[in-house]
């Protein structure tokens, strides 16, 4: 079942105060590909309508999600010596308080994304949500073949690193499966 | 020997660049039919009735649109404002070509716009699609295709519609977001851009001109003059950032529009009209042709003629919201979203609108909620170093930006003074949830 707006904000809010908990820098591109990964790897019903980009999958409508909770207090940003981070805001005790089920039913699943995306570079979130968006959509192909529709999409990276976002993302669903 | 030699280059006077130049190319695309409709397309729909002087139409906005375009390009593709770090130019020939369907992109970006703009197209399209699916479809029209086709070089209509709409809708609807590469993403960025794009640009500087509203005025010519094609240091990609002398002039435009939407753009009985207008369209027209040769047919003039007379007949449909429009019986603002309400409930304004409705009727009460329309942009800055860092590192204004969202509920004029009455007894009931509402 699709979430509410509400229980969208919860999950994205989560995610925001789990990175920052770990010290970890969370900006736009962290929260476009954790939630990309939320949603395709981790089943987390958050429905965001995402497009594969030159940059990686990236979704419009939760760009303005995001907007929105900022606009709401949900979150905050934070500017530090280059860009910036999300907070959490002040009305994230409200969600708490109203989306506690929520939060509990996909804590895991928000503690592994942050557990394995927290702290990468931009070039290193992109090449990985890539790499998921493929798998997702022709997981039967082999880690050369994906890596080849990475390389089609993103002639900025090379056949190496390309394979090795696909062996990740392979990994990643082993670890999951088990 | 003909006694006069033909123009090369025109010029249109305007009220905001003074002239807009324009080739024999461009007054082939600017007389076509798609084009002249726009002379009868509201920029800004209804606002006349707020704000009378804003009675300009979407057809000088898209002349200034090109102006603008055509500059920015120039600016950012000279080979002086060249970044060594930044290889994507291409040679000075194709560099020409872009330079036409970039202007080309502008000047049709609004062609798929319905009567009154943005008023109803929600409601009045199909399946989710915006006014940019109608410009597309206008664009790939045998009528259209003849008139690029007979350009000399003679440009993509699919790439001048990729380039006029952006990445999402076109990859929504029409090809794959991936079809841009990181040249076309720049191209569409100076016409559709958050930060930069000429649309807002020009719309900001006409319609404060027209409104009367000085809010929209920023120092346009030194923002266009320090724009640059950078590297950002965060996100690793080339994208229009400026150099450092032009962040003003930047932080100028971003607080302009913020004001803009909340003097202007979101103004409470502009509001009010646009919800009427909206229900007027929807209840006499039902569903909007989406076929070219419908979407050509279809202006403000007919839409107006078609309300005079439904306000004029209580059988007609849409006879009621016409009624409101043109005997200002528009609804009122009773109640608007604020940081204190907010605090207390984040869908305060869903809350009193449910509350009114039980107690009130549904007929008697309207609600818009309106989300950020500005995202936290960030952009490369070129320092007098020659390091590149980013707005938000180098601007408060930018740093500390939050994105602002309005709503309002409004009601019946003849109800106004029961539902204060009412709502000031019940409100702190409403908002704390000790009143059960189906939301």
């Amino acid at each position: 079942m699709t979430m509410t707006d509400l229980q969208r904000s919860a999950i994205v809010a989560t995610l925001v105060k789990e990175c920052r908990a770990r010290d970890a820098f969370c900006g736009e591109t962290l929260v476009q590909k954790a939630v990309f990964v939320l949603q395709e790897l981790l089943n987390v019903p958050l429905a965001f309508d995402f497009q594969l980009y030159i940059y990686g999958p990236f979704s419009f409508e939760l760009q303005r999600h995001v907007s929105s909770m900022m606009a709401d207090d949900m979150i905050a940003s934070r500017p530090l010596e280059y860009g910036s981070t999300f907070e959490p805001g002040e009305q994230v005790a409200y969600l708490e308080k109203h989306t506690a089920e929520t939060i509990a039913a996909h804590r895991a699943a928000v503690e592994f994304v942050v557990q394995h995306l927290a702290g990468r570079g931009v070039k290193q979130l992109e090449r990985v949500a890539t790499a998921l968006y493929f798998t997702v959509a022709s997981a039967d192909l082999s880690v050369d073949e994906r890596a080849a529709q990475i390389c089609e999409v993103k002639p900025h990276i090379t056949s190496e690193e390309a394979r090795k976002a696909v062996e990740e993302v392979d990994r990643w669903r082993k670890e999951l499966a088990a | 020997m003909p006694d006069v030699v033909a123009k090369h280059q025109h010029e249109i006077r305007d009220p905001i660049h003074n002239f807009v130049r324009v080739t024999a190319d461009e007054v082939a695309a600017i007389n076509s039919r798609p084009f002249q409709r726009l002379r009868n397309i509201h920029q800004l729909a209804l606002t006349y009735l707020v704000y009378p002087g804003s009675c300009h139409r979407r057809f000088e906005h898209s002349l200034g649109v090109m102006e603008l375009a055509g500059r920015v390009f120039d600016v950012i593709t000279h080979e002086r404002n060249r970044h060594p770090d930044v290889d994507l130019f291409p040679d000075s020939e194709t560099l020409t070509a872009w330079r036409k369907v970039v202007r080309l992109a502008a000047l049709f970006h609004d062609l798929g716009h319905l009567p009154f703009s943005h008023a109803a197209e929600e409601q009045l399209l199909p399946d989710g699609k915006h006014h940019e699916w109608l410009t597309v479809e206008v664009l790939r029209s045998d009528e259209m295709r003849q008139i690029l086709k007979d350009m000399m070089p003679s440009p993509d209509p699919d790439l001048v519609a990729k380039i006029a709409i952006g990445p999402e809708k076109w990859g929504k609807w029409f090809g794959k977001a991936t079809d841009f590469r990181e040249w076309d993403l720049l191209m569409t960025d100076i016409v559709t851009g958050d930060a930069f794009g000429v649309d807002r640009i020009d719309y900001l500087l006409r319609d404060s001109h027209h409104a009367g509203v000085a809010y929209g005025r920023f120092d346009h010519y030194r923002l266009i003059d320090t724009l640059r094609i950078l590297r950002h240091p965060v996100l690793e990609r080339p994208m229009i950032g400026i150099e450092k002398g032009g962040i003003h002039a930047a932080e100028a435009l971003q607080l302009a529009r913020q004001f803009m939407f909340l003097q202007l753009y979101y103004h409470h009985v502009r509001i009010a009209y646009d919800i009427h207008l909206s229900e007027f369209m929807v209840q006499w027209l039902k569903r909007y042709p989406t076929d070219v040769e419908g979407h050509l047919r279809m202006t403000d003039n007919e839409v107006l003629s078609a309300m005079a007379t439904a306000a004029m007949d209580k059988a007609a449909p849409g006879h009621e919201p016409a009624r409101r429009i043109m005997q200002r019986g528009h609804f009122r603002r009773i109640y608007e979203r604020n940081a204190l309400d907010q605090r207390i409930h984040p869908n305060a304004v869903g809350r009193v609108a449910a509350a009114l409705k039980v107690h009130f009727g549904q007929s008697a009460v309207r609600e818009r909620m309106i989300p950020p329309k500005q995202q936290n942009i960030d952009f490369p800055i070129l320092l007098d170093t020659g390091d590149i860092s980013t707005s938000r590192s180098e601007s408060t204004i930018y740093a500390d930006f939050k994105p602002a969202a309005v709503g309002f509920v409004l009601v019946d004029p003849e109800k106004r003074k029961d539902v204060r009455a009412w709502l000031t007894t019940n409100k702190q009931t409403i908002l704390s949830e000790q009143m059960e509402l189906d939301l």
